[in-house]
């Protein structure tokens, strides 16, 4: 109890309180951008957490990333322009109501909705991710290796529109991961000669050359258009009591449970999650308005993209494979803070991790109090200059991957991946495969080193072990569906068309 | 699309071929994993290659193969070069000077509304956040580059 005590006091230490107050903020910003993601938003600012303690890094990045999923659905709400692709499904019911003058209750029961999915999700996360640690903790070099390969199969999942795209760009993470020194002889490997290349490639350059300065060079493609006052609707307050706050427990309840599942299953998301959640609403609804302008609506979207949250932090905080492209970005913030996925974070460094979930509750009250008081006034940052919004990005950019060693050739290394990125993007290919590859490669191959020394160097042996081996066996069957279910998923749409 | 996705299959299977061959050079047992993943790599780059060549053929669209027009290359290549600039002048002329400078070329160069006023507001901008952001990395503790300026 006194332990439970002291991780709930460390929550709310003043630093804490700052950091998640800030990164709630920043996150709503973020999220209420159209076209910044919650992932290029925790990329860039992951250099503020370079010097601070690693609980308050990862209350800040949870907090940019909680914030993020309700940011979205303002922009989507006020002027039909999602923020977040999680806010899609919300913009149906959400720019409806707003058209018909509910614009400040749409707000609300967006923020009302995103904070229970979030608590749903914390609490989900607070009591699932200690057991699934523990298992993970049986895992040998076998079942590491097949984790590994699990992790890439999010892959498919990912670029469901192109599988053999998103593989081949899992591939080149994982190439790029073979950079530098090897990990079992400490060879050098692919540097071509260049000492710098010989401490392999950093995470950070990539992450964010990928993700924020790709998406500089996409914003500032064409001639910035001058943002329209006229593009933001009236909004009028309207009186609102306690029971209208808390109108739908019984879709807040079902919902969230939708996002946590869709978000504990790797590769999947918060637009996900608000369809399903959509479409389950449309089953037992009552409203003839539901699609069209309906309340009920906003919070089956809302509660489900924010209890993503929590879930998909399930997977990567207890084995190391990130359930999206968000969560792939802050499990490098996390190696950054000096901390290893898995159940060394719930028994070591449970100093660190139990006052995060903590604080994601605290997070996600925040979030709900900003988001009711000035979700209009965040409304305001789509009107922001895009040129000095972008202009402001590329110089976090710069600091950023500046910070991280003190090394300007990091420097560089981003904004050749941001040029990377950028054309990748041009030509229809999704860079977070570029990322799982790079996480995910160097496990995978230590994994599969390791089982190869213990089973006489003989790759047969390997693969003969693994089928004696339950959990192989069972990740096996997961690494097949999760590569097959796209193809299936395709294969019912047709067949309903 | 499909054009595009030739094309680019072939530059995606040379990458894993240069890294396929260099792997040659290699110990074995350092060799043994970057060679199953460009292998796995030169598979799919030749399954797309083909996928996509088949499509092609059969849709015969005339889509350019460089998805960009003459104007969105030179603004890409003109924000390319100037974060090459500023990035080179870092520890030379200093972060602070460097940054501001490059930010306020960009946040100009970019601006929509041609006019004193709102290159004056450009300015004002990029001076404010760019101080406050230095100043505020600097108090996390981040060490920034001086060059003959700060």
């Amino acid at each position: 109890m006194t332990e439970i005590l002291g991780y709930i006091a460390t929550a709310f230490s003043p630093e804490n309180l700052v950091f998640a107050l800030v990164g709630t903020i920043l996150g709503i910003i973020v999220g209420a951008l159209p076209g910044f993601t919650p992932t290029m938003g925790i990329a860039v600012l992951i250099p503020v957490t370079y010097t601070i303690s690693p609980t308050s890094a990862l209350v800040f990045l949870g907090a940019i990333y909680c914030g993020s999923m309700f940011g979205g659905s303002i922009s989507a709400i006020l002027i039909n322009t999602p923020g977040t692709s999680a806010a899609a499904a919300t913009a149906m019911d959400g720019y409806a109501m707003t058209l018909k003058g509910k614009a400040h209750e749409a707000l609300v029961e967006s923020a009302m909705s995103s904070f229970w999915g979030g608590i749903v999700s914390v609490i989900a996360l607070l009591f699932l991710a200690p057991p699934l640690a523990r298992f993970a903790f049986q895992f040998g070099p076998q079942e590491r290796f097949m984790m590994a390969l699990f992790g890439l199969t999010i892959i498919a999942s990912l670029t469901a529109k192109s599988v053999i795209k998103g593989l081949m760009m899992g591939c080149v993470g994982l190439v790029l991961a073979c950079i530098g020194i090897d990990p079992v002889q400490g060879s050098v490997r692919f540097t071509f000669g260049s000492t710098f290349l010989m401490g392999g490639i950093q995470m950070i350059p990539v992450v964010i050359g990928l993700f924020s300065m790709s998406q500089v060079f996409t914003s500032l493609k064409d001639p910035v258009e001058v943002a329209s006052k006229e593009s933001l609707v009236q909004y009028k307050s309207s009186k609102m009591t306690l029971k209208d706050i808390f109108k739908y427990p019984k879709i807040y309840w079902w919902s969230s449970v939708i996002g946590l599942i869709v978000g504990i299953i790797p590769g999947t998301g918060g637009d996900v999650a608000s369809y399903v959640a959509h479409n389950t609403g449309h089953m037992f609804t009552k409203d003839p308005d539901y699609g069209n302008g309906s309340r009920e609506g906003v919070a089956w979207c809302e509660a489900a993209n924010n209890a993503v949250t929590g879930g998909t932090l399930i997977p990567t905080l207890t084995l190391g494979v990130p359930g999206n492209a968000t969560t792939a970005v802050l499990l490098s913030a996390l190696t950054i803070q000096g901390l290893t996925p898995g159940y060394g974070l719930f028994t070591t460094e449970k100093e660190i991790t139990y006052p995060f979930i903590c604080a994601l509750f605290i997070a996600n009250v925040m979030m709900a109090a900003i988001g009711i008081l000035g979700a209009k006034y965040f409304a305001r940052v789509t009107l922001a200059p895009k040129n000095i919004l972008n202009a402001f990005v590329l110089f976090l950019s710069v600091i950023g991957t500046y910070a991280i060693r003190g090394s300007v050739s990091d420097v560089f290394l981003m904004l050749v991946f941001g040029v990377i990125g950028y054309l990748l993007k041009l030509y229809k290919y999704n860079v977070v495969p570029i990322v799982l590859g790079l996480i995910l490669g160097p496990i995978a191959e230590a994994g599969l080193s390791q089982a190869l020394l213990l089973n006489g160097n003989s790759m047969v042996a390997v693969f003969a072990s693994m089928t004696t081996r339950p959990i192989c066996i069972v990740l096996f069957l997961c690494m097949v569906i999760s590569v097959s279910y796209p193809y299936i998923s395709q294969y019912q749409n047709k067949k309903k068309d | 699309m499909n054009k595009r996705n030739f094309i680019t299959g072939i530059v995606v299977l040379a990458f894993f071929a240069l890294f396929y061959v260099y792997s040659g050079q290699l110990q074995p047992a350092a060799a043994l994993w970057p060679r199953i993943i460009c292998m796995a790599g030169m598979v799919l780059s030749a399954a797309n290659i083909v996928i996509s060549g088949v499509k092609w053929k059969q849709e015969q669209s005339q889509t350019a193969v460089f998805p960009l027009n003459p104007g969105q290359i030179k603004r890409g290549l003109m924000l390319t070069a100037l974060t090459a600039i500023w990035i080179f002048l870092l520890s030379r002329v200093g972060f602070l000077v460097s940054s501001m400078v490059f930010t306020a070329i960009i946040i100009l160069i970019f601006e929509p509304v041609k006019d004193k006023k709102h290159y004056i507001r450009d300015i004002v901008v990029t001076v404010i956040f760019s101080v406050l952001l230095f100043a505020m990395f600097s108090l996390l503790g981040i060490r920034f580059p001086r060059g003959i300026l700060i």
